[in-house]
């Protein structure tokens, strides 16, 4: 069983991600990139395509990319566009990506001229979660699987949605399993591991990973994680981070990550669809909007759920990691430091890069941190 | 002094320099222009002192108007003081704000925050600008100063649905503002005379635009940066004063034209979203006969000066609603439907600007953080080389301040192209 672990938590690894990928192109099917979280992709998985989460390269080296990029922009997208560049993802039939930001949007630009992707979609999600936005959405979804018919050669009908809809479900079902376990004082899993099985569910074919992780919740259950520290316990919160090692160095630096929040860990996966409802455009409209990604206006409701679980998880304060220039996130920060701060809970935020780096200055950082907390729970 | 009471002075300053010592050189109509600035600054001064309702960034400005409030395009008030900028940046700083996004939304910020300018009386989270950036600054504003907000969500295609979309969240966002903001109250009238009057503006607007693309460029150069377009009919509550402003502008324009009056071109450049308030670009431009007849920079995306005229439903087969047209003109800018037509459609747009106005080169200064115009520089400059043989030189920097672009720099790079292009064309 520990074997079968492994091979999950390295499915997303740089080896390995691309694996099922050239699978499913080898059965003749099609692979849709997905740039970020708010893309319903059981529109793509109702089609018979497989929707794959796209990362950047993990080097540091962007210069390629850095000839069409402006300064200050979002480093994940610079390492995106060098793998572009670099022809990592020309195996990509498609990519679709939503206005998360300003930079998404614009990025469309770099994708569509320097790749040799043959759709490129834009889904615009609104930032604001109201019944008239979650209509609006729906109407917005209905476009899209229209598009996604046409490009699959394929017809999606209400009741290949329902049951995509139903994989998708169930896989966010079992993450959140495997997430309550994270409760326990010694958790089954690291941090690091968390991440990794999260991104393995966006690389593999639903299907897959769930009956991977299904199997694996009974050795869950009973597994101790291998890890240095149970305490101090930390509530990690980022997005775009895609590198487990990341996570591994905080843990490495004297604590346990507990929970995160997180595009690519919990917040991927948090929401279930309204599985009653009549409509399921509808059903996943109402789904993506209560994402609580900072991209979403409802800050004081994100950080209310920061709050939640925080008492949920036991974590003793939250490590904020923003990634240079995702300006959503570091223009909501210092809302959001006063409404932990209000509730008593210990926060700091760190910029860091994409890719791994100043590992010792984020170290020495967190570190601090991780020491104020310490003498914070012991008086 | 604030902010407001700066600029009332400044353009007192302006008006005595103005009566006391005219330049003949100059539009004579610049005068009206500065008294209705002056006008402007001190009405919203007034309303700031009796705390009349002020609405940042509002989705129309004239609709502001029309709800008995006013509105205030705060990053164009804090960019005409870049000596603020140091005391400003600290104020973002200890806000715990980033410092890498775009400097004049954040410093406006800051000078709200600082007391140099007045807090909002009600904040709408989307301005009238695709940007979303510009969602998150005024949430900040909302948030800190815990006024209400209301969420607009802008819909980025043109199409009937979209503008019913859009009118009914502005009906919404009226009801809402009279519920909760004191002073508030929707006149319909008032708004009909509004929107006629902007009508009218944009076609003054048009027509000089019209007027630019004539060799000697008959206005001055430096006319162009200071935006003249943007004097609409929300500025000041004398709309009769504004449109008789547009009236003897275009006539004076359109004299000059006809008699071959302005500097001698031996280059047209065309400058694209940001300038840098810290340096003056026509200190290299100038002396070596360029002229600049347009400077395309957002908010109101006009390409410098060409605005969209709305048909007013004609097409939909029916009389739009006061809500409806603002939402037509709001959907009919072009950056709003960027979204969908991508950079490509922006590279194209300003090669069909280039070759209208008969541009021989283009300056594309990117704004740092402003990513939304910033990002296509190299696609429009691959166009424009491609398709025009037009050059392009790609500069980044802020507006306020020049850390990532000293002023020297600014100038020999620019310098060094404008040389360049004059060789290469045979007129060095």
């Amino acid at each position: 069983m520990e074997d079968k672990l492994k091979k999950l938590v390295s499915a997303g690894n740089k080896e390995n991600r691309t694996k099922w990928a050239h699978e499913w192109q080898g059965q003749g099917k099609k692979v849709v990139g997905v740039l970020d979280n708010m893309v319903p992709e059981e529109v793509i998985y109702a089609a018979g395509m497989l929707p794959w989460r796209i990362q950047g390269t993990w080097q540091e080296d962007v210069s390629r990319a850095m000839i069409y990029r402006m300064p200050q922009t979002s480093a994940f997208l610079n390492h995106v566009l060098q793998s572009v560049l670099e022809g990592e993802l020309d195996f990509l039939d498609g990519m679709v990506y939503s206005n998360r930001d300003e930079d998404f949007v614009r990025f469309r630009d770099y994708w569509e001229s320097l790749s040799k992707t043959r759709l490129v979609y834009l889904i615009e999600v609104p930032i604001m979660d109201s019944e008239l936005t979650r209509r609006r959405f729906a109407a917005k979804i209905r476009e899209f699987i229209g598009v996604i018919e046409e490009f699959g050669k394929a017809k999606i009908d209400d009741k290949s949605l329902r049951d995509a809809v139903a994989v998708y479900d169930k896989g966010r079902a079992l993450l959140r399993k495997m997430y309550e376990l994270r409760k326990r004082e010694l958790p089954p899993v690291s941090g690091g591991e968390a991440l990794a099985i999260t991104i393995a569910a966006t690389v593999m074919p639903r299907d897959e990973f769930n009956k991977e992780l299904e199997g694996l919740l009974p050795y869950l259950e009973k597994r101790k994680a291998n890890v240095s520290h149970t305490r101090p316990r930390v509530l990690l919160s980022s997005d775009l981070l895609d590198n487990p090692a990341y996570v591994d160095l905080v843990e490495e630096t004297g604590c346990l990550v507990a929970m995160d929040d997180m595009d690519t860990g919990s917040r991927y996966f948090w929401e279930m669809v309204d599985g009653g409802s009549e409509d399921p455009a509808y059903a996943l409209a109402k789904r993506y909007l209560k994402s609580r990604l900072p991209r979403m206006v409802d800050w004081q409701e994100q950080a209310e759920q920061l709050m939640q679980w925080t008492r949920e998880f036991h974590t003793d304060g939250v490590l904020d990691l923003t990634e240079t220039c995702d300006f959503p996130r570091a223009l909501r920060r210092p809302f959001l430091e006063h409404w932990l701060k209000e509730a008593g809970i210990p926060e700091v935020s760190f910029e860091r890069d994409y890719h791994l780096s100043n590992i010792g200055q984020l170290r020495t950082r967190i570190g601090a941190f991780l020491e104020m907390l310490e003498s914070k729970t012991a008086g | 002094m604030n902010l407001l009471e700066k600029l009332v002075e400044r353009n007192e300053r302006r008006l005595k320099k103005i009566d006391e010592n005219p330049d003949p050189t100059k539009l004579w109509s610049n005068r009206l222009g500065y008294e209705i600035d002056r006008d402007h600054y001190r009405e919203l001064l007034e309303a700031w002192q009796q705390g009349k309702p002020l609405l940042p960034w509002f989705p129309s400005a004239i609709l502001a108007r029309a709800m008995g409030a006013l509105h205030m395009q705060l990053e164009t008030f804090v960019d005409q003081f870049p000596e603020e900028s140091p005391r400003y940046y600290q104020a973002v700083r200890s806000m715990g704000l980033p410092e890498n996004v775009c400097d004049t939304m954040v410093l406006a910020v800051a000078a709200v925050k600082l007391g140099d300018l007045p807090a909002p009386s009600l904040i709408s989270l989307c301005p009238r600008v695709p940007c979303r950036l510009w969602i998150y600054y005024m949430k900040i504003l909302a948030e800190y100063f815990n006024v209400p907000q209301f969420e607009i969500d802008p819909p980025h295609e043109y199409s009937e649905e979209s503008i019913k979309y859009l009118a009914g969240q502005l009906g919404e966002l009226i009801e809402f503002a009279e519920r909760n903001v004191p002073g508030i109250k929707y006149d319909q009238d008032r708004h009909l005379e509004l929107l006629e009057a902007e009508g009218a503006w944009f076609g003054y607007a048009n027509k000089e635009w019209e007027l630019r693309k004539r060799i000697p460029l008959p206005v001055d150069s430096r006319d162009t940066f200071r935006q003249p377009f943007r004097r609409g009919p929300d500025l000041i509550d004398d709309t009769a004063k504004l449109l008789e402003f547009w009236r003897q502008r275009t006539e004076e324009i359109e004299e000059r034209a006809a008699r071959g009056v302005g500097r001698e071109e031996r280059l047209r450049v065309l400058w694209i979203w940001g300038r840098p308030v810290y340096a003056d670009p026509m200190n290299v431009l100038e002396p070596r006969g360029v002229s600049v007849p347009a400077v395309v920079l957002p908010p109101t995306a006009t390409f410098g000066g060409k605005f969209p005229i709305s048909d007013d439903g004609k097409e939909l087969g029916r009389q739009f609603s006061p809500l409806e047209h603002e939402a037509s003109n709001w959907l009919s800018q072009d950056m709003l439907q960027r979204p969908r037509r991508g950079g490509h459609g922006w590279a194209e747009d300003i090669i069909w600007v280039c070759q209208d106005l008969k541009c021989d080169a283009i300056v594309y200064y990117q704004v740092v953080g402003c990513l939304h115009m910033g990002s296509p520089a190299k696609l429009v400059a691959d166009m424009a080389e491609r398709e025009l043989g037009v050059p392009t030189l790609i500069l980044a920097g802020r507006e306020m301040e020049a850390t990532f672009l000293p002023i020297p720099e600014f100038e020999s790079r620019l310098a060094e192209f404008i040389d360049m292009v004059l060789a290469q064309k045979g007129r060095g």
